[in-house]
């Protein structure tokens, strides 16, 4: 005789809490393995931000972007660029030290630039653009991706 | 004590195995069609004759628990004490069909209360959430 | 008049409501790292999720049940468990994505802070699913979304270089292969995503769909997800003709952007701002409600947005816990892309465990008495559910080597 419906059902089966704790342990694993960074990977990311950063300051100053979308992109630029400068020299897969100081100088740079982008007539937005675009190339180069344009 | 032949749906010869997996996970639902549960576990007693006899409806964490894993159940009544399972006879059912239809309104069931409780100790003090359909109990809030 | 009304608003809820932030950071990525080469996942994607979009919906109108529903009571307790479990972890991150494309898309129409604009955005998606009629949820956003189709019209505009039909044979790129599979899966999965079957299936339920719905449900999943596809077609291309010529491969969403601000100036780029705003908005509030529908229905507790909150209390309770983690979530991790892509690829891992289930409900005469399905069209459900398998075993494997795709 039998108690409950679930008794019988599992009579002769063992039905281990395994199944619930599987997919929060996967997602454990997953975030933590998508933490990990490499040079190759943190420079190519970074020179896509700069470039993109590059070509909306081009198009806020020819009129095909308003100030507003400007601003606010260069907000999320930022918070990709964050952390970057301190860290690229040491990671797995970086050049060799003078090649890799002189990319985090570029970096630094180019941060500073997106930190305080010129989105109206009364600075040098051309020399930012240069900026940019410099270290972005330099760290696509590096990355051993393709630049384009 | 009533028989599974009593239930509708209930057929001669396999009666027990028959009214457990219509019921196990079943959608309950009272006389004033309020959602109270699903059944987490069906409590049944073998008579002389064989057949299977089921009597009571558990429904709660301990309940599942016990569908997860036998060493999970005792666990879960340590922690939650048996606050949260609740046990209703099968004489109870009305009708099985698409749901459970149960004899008795929302209110007389300790199972619907919990939805009251959210209802009474968190929602009311957000703006909107407005006044459910005319109870003693809801009327409170 | 008021069938063909009725399909007119399905067709175009369906079309606006395709894209989410998983879909468009996805097509985006593609598009602006390998071109136009990675188009087919996209068409694949497609008719699978018609398929499935189609099968939930006929479900809800002929059983009366939602897949949830359908699944507790089918498979049982401990079953019905891992794509409950599956589906909460994955749309964390989802909603958590779609909140921050949310804020990005007013960020971009206002010039503030996106980080500033978030605990709105969260506020803005609670008051909606808080008290909105479901009609107004599933209306309002998609309508808005229907501006995603400007992509299409970028395509005319300003037409790519290589020849979009001879692209769409797959075909792995010699460098970058990890990649490249990578974003297949995820594109797959931001297709294919669960949460459009749970809250289709309930929305069924909600609108009090019979047999008499089934036709509006055919037409709706082909024509509207067919149509829809073609905007995530549109962000792929446009991305391949704006950013990958010059190196930006859209890592972050104000770089998708460009690609329609390039062709159309600023009302391209006010038009990102809204499409993103839009769409996200409307997924933010679908993952949520699909959230909400799961746990309760799965529990058999009292659901629905037809009801005040007090009498669905533990449904509403759900909500509001689920969007203030997705919050938390959205402003600790922030990036809404990468999140996006991230829950993408997470969601493709977890495709058999939601999916697999159909092949035995779709089938079953108790469900869906003369309504079962055809064996052309258990044909296809095998083939969806072989290629979720593929899909997320390779998902696993590309996520660990990739790191998340970058």
């Amino acid at each position: 005789m039998w108690a409950t419906a679930a008794d019988r059902l599992r009579r002769g089966r063992r039905t281990p809490p395994v199944r619930v704790l599987l997919p929060p342990a996967l997602v454990v694993a997953l975030v933590a393995a998508c933490s990990q960074g490499s040079f190759d990977r943190t420079a190519s990311d970074t020179a896509s931000t700069l470039l993109g950063a590059a070509a909306t300051l081009e198009f806020v100053h020819a009129g095909k972007a308003t100030v507003p979308y400007g601003r606010a992109a260069f907000v999320e630029y930022g918070s990709r660029l964050d952390g970057v400068a301190d860290e690229l020299a040491t990671l797995p897969g970086a050049p060799p030290r003078a090649e890799a100081q002189g990319l985090v100088a570029l970096v630094r740079a180019a941060t500073a630039v997106v930190d305080d982008p010129c989105l109206d007539r009364t600075c040098d937005w051309q020399r930012q653009q240069r900026i940019l675009e410099s270290a972005g190339r330099a760290l696509l180069a590096a990355s051993g991706g393709q630049g384009g344009g | 004590m009533t028989t599974p032949g009593e239930w509708p749906g209930a057929e001669k010869g396999i009666r027990g195995a028959l009214l457990v997996r219509d019921i196990l996970d079943g959608q309950l639902e009272t006389r004033d069609h309020r959602k109270v549960g699903r059944v987490a576990d069906v409590a049944a007693v073998r008579d002389p004759d064989g057949t299977v006899r089921a009597v009571e409806l558990r429904i709660g964490p301990e309940a599942l628990a016990g569908r997860i894993s036998p060493r999970l159940r005792p666990l879960v009544a340590k922690v939650l004490r048996g606050r949260f399972d609740h046990r209703i006879p099968v004489t109870e059912i009305a009708e099985v069909g698409p749901t459970i239809r149960l004899r008795g309104l929302s209110d007389d069931y300790a199972v619907g209360q919990a939805e009251d409780w959210v209802a009474r100790h968190i929602l009311r003090w957000i703006p909107g959430s407005g006044r459910p359909a005319s109870s003693p109990l809801r009327e409170r809030y | 008049m008021r069938i063909v009304t009725a399909v007119l608003l399905g067709v175009l809820t369906s079309t606006g409501g395709f894209l989410d932030a998983g879909s468009i950071s996805t097509a985006a990525s593609a598009g602006a790292t390998f071109g136009l080469s990675l188009i087919w996942p996209i068409v694949v994607g497609t008719l699978a999720i018609i398929l499935l979009v189609e099968m939930s919906g006929r479900l809800a109108a002929v059983s009366g049940k939602a897949y949830s529903e359908a699944l507790r009571e089918r498979f049982g307790f401990a079953f019905y468990l891992l794509p409950l479990s599956a589906d909460v972890i994955s749309n964390g991150f989802l909603l958590a994505a779609e909140l921050g494309g949310v804020s990005i898309g007013l960020a971009l129409l206002t010039g503030l802070d996106w980080h500033t604009v978030l605990p709105v955005s969260a506020l803005l998606v609670f008051a909606m699913v808080w008290r909105a009629p479901f009609g107004l949820i599933e209306d309002l956003p998609s309508i808005l979304g229907l501006s995603a189709l400007l992509f299409v019209v970028a395509i005319v505009v300003q037409p790519p270089s290589g020849d979009i039909l001879q692209a769409l044979a797959p075909k792995v790129p010699g460098s970058g292969s990890a990649q490249y599979l990578y974003l297949v899966a995820a594109i797959l999965g931001a297709t294919m995503s669960p949460y459009l079957v749970y809250f289709y299936s309930s929305g069924a339920r909600e609108d009090r769909w019979s047999r008499r719905s089934l036709r509006i449900n055919r037409m709706t999943a082909v024509l509207g997800n067919g149509f829809g596809s073609l905007s995530a077609i549109g962000i792929l291309v446009a991305c391949s003709v704006v950013l990958q010529p010059r190196g930006i491969t859209a890592d972050s969403l104000s770089e998708v952007g460009l690609s329609l601000a390039a062709p159309f100036g600023q009302l391209g780029a006010i038009g990102f701002g809204l499409i993103l705003f839009a769409c996200c908005f409307g997924a933010a509030l679908e993952v949520s409600l699909a959230v909400a529908y799961d746990i309760s229905q799965g529990f058999g507790w009292e659901w629905g947005e037809e009801k005040k909150p007090v009498e669905a209390a533990r449904f509403n309770l759900v909500l509001i816990i689920y969007i203030a983690v997705a919050f938390t979530l959205a402003f600790v991790i922030g990036d809404p892309l990468q999140l996006a892509l991230f829950a993408s690829a997470l969601i493709a891992l977890i495709l058999p465990v939601a999916l697999a289930p159909f092949l035995i409900l779709m089938n079953d005469a108790d469900y869906l008495r003369d309504q079962r399905n055809g064996v052309l069209t258990n044909l296809a459900t095998i083939a969806v559910v072989i290629l979720a398998f593929v899909v997320a075993a390779a998902s696993l494997a590309l996520l660990l080597l990739t790191g998340g795709g970058r």
